[in-house]
């Protein structure tokens, strides 16, 4: 199944080692690892719906912690957040799951009809708050814009 | 797309790989066109043509938003009657399935229906799912249970 991954890879040859090495990172993590399939946990919706509709149901929730460890005890191949929910477990968890930053979010606080979201990270201040500094450490992180 | 276009112009550390979620919405499109095939098929070309290296848009519905692009649907006869046949479209959109495409899973349902998308997604030459509110929203151990079916249905161990 290795060779699904490498075929993959193929599809992107403009893209340089590191990238490339990124992209394999999500392809050969957890229970799909090899498969060329994904499946992702995200949890941006304290953010978009707000923390009763995202988390009462399921009290757990709350605790950003929760989401890492469902997501490494399910064999995901990667976890996805907002940065706050992120740097709140990336130090705890570091190396255990592939992350996805979330970098736009919008909120349901304020409602609109043409609904615009907020850059709520970038990609040159996160690194630093998630792995200190570290240059070699941002091949852990994946940037995640969104797109309305 | 304003905002991702923005987000990519920002100076990038050269390792870091871009996802965009493909969501087209707002008052130009009615509900039903939000999730039409047309629609997240040409989201799906757009995430592709703006450098995305996965991309992530919801599970079309066999709707048609568009005058001009329900033309060409019918006149070619893509075929988009079932769920694996509008993922295939839309893998096809996203550079001939040489983009890695995913898709999401929306509000909480029912398992049984959650596994028949998972189903239609691997029939259809999808690479995946994004799975929140069906995973967390439950006790854990039975959000467990619920992600290793899914993953049993992508590796073919569960039909």
């Amino acid at each position: 199944m290795a060779d699904r991954v490498q075929e993959i890879l193929s599809w992107y040859s403009s893209d340089n080692a590191g990238t490339r090495t990124n992209i394999a990172r999500l392809l050969r993590h957890g229970k799909l690892a090899g498969t060329g399939k994904l499946v992702i946990l995200p949890v941006d919706q304290g953010f978009e719906h707000g923390p009763a509709r995202s988390f009462a149901s399921n009290p757990g929730g709350y605790s950003p912690l929760y989401h890492f460890q469902l997501a490494i005890d399910a064999g995901c191949n990667a976890y996805a957040a907002p940065l706050g929910f992120l740097e709140a477990g990336a130090s705890q968890y570091a190396g255990q799951i592939p992350l996805i930053l979330k970098l736009n979010n919008h909120d349901t606080l304020h409602d609109e009809k043409d609904p615009l979201p907020s850059v709520t990270g970038s990609v040159k201040e996160a690194p630093a708050r998630l792995f200190g500094r570290r240059i070699h450490d941002l091949s852990r992180v994946i940037a995640l814009p969104d797109h309305v | 797309m304003n905002s991702c276009a923005r987000l990519q112009k920002r100076p990038r550390p050269p390792v870091w790989r871009s996802s965009v979620w493909s969501y087209p919405r707002g008052s130009v499109l009615s509900k039903e066109g939000e999730t039409a095939i047309d629609v997240v098929a040409y989201a799906a070309q757009i995430a592709a043509q703006l450098g995305a290296h996965v991309i992530k848009v919801k599970l079309p519905t066999a709707h048609l938003e568009q005058a001009a692009a329900k033309k060409v649907y019918e006149s070619v006869k893509i075929p988009i009657a079932t769920l694996a046949e509008r993922v295939k479209h839309v893998v096809q959109s996203s550079f001939d399935g040489r983009r890695i495409v995913i898709f999401s899973g929306g509000a909480k349902s029912e398992d049984q229906h959650v596994f028949e998308e998972a189903r239609a997604i691997r029939d259809g030459g999808g690479f995946g799912s994004i799975i929140g509110r069906n995973s967390f929203q439950r006790p854990k151990a039975e959000a467990l249970k619920f992600l290793h079916t899914i993953m049993g249905i992508y590796s073919s161990e569960m039909q």
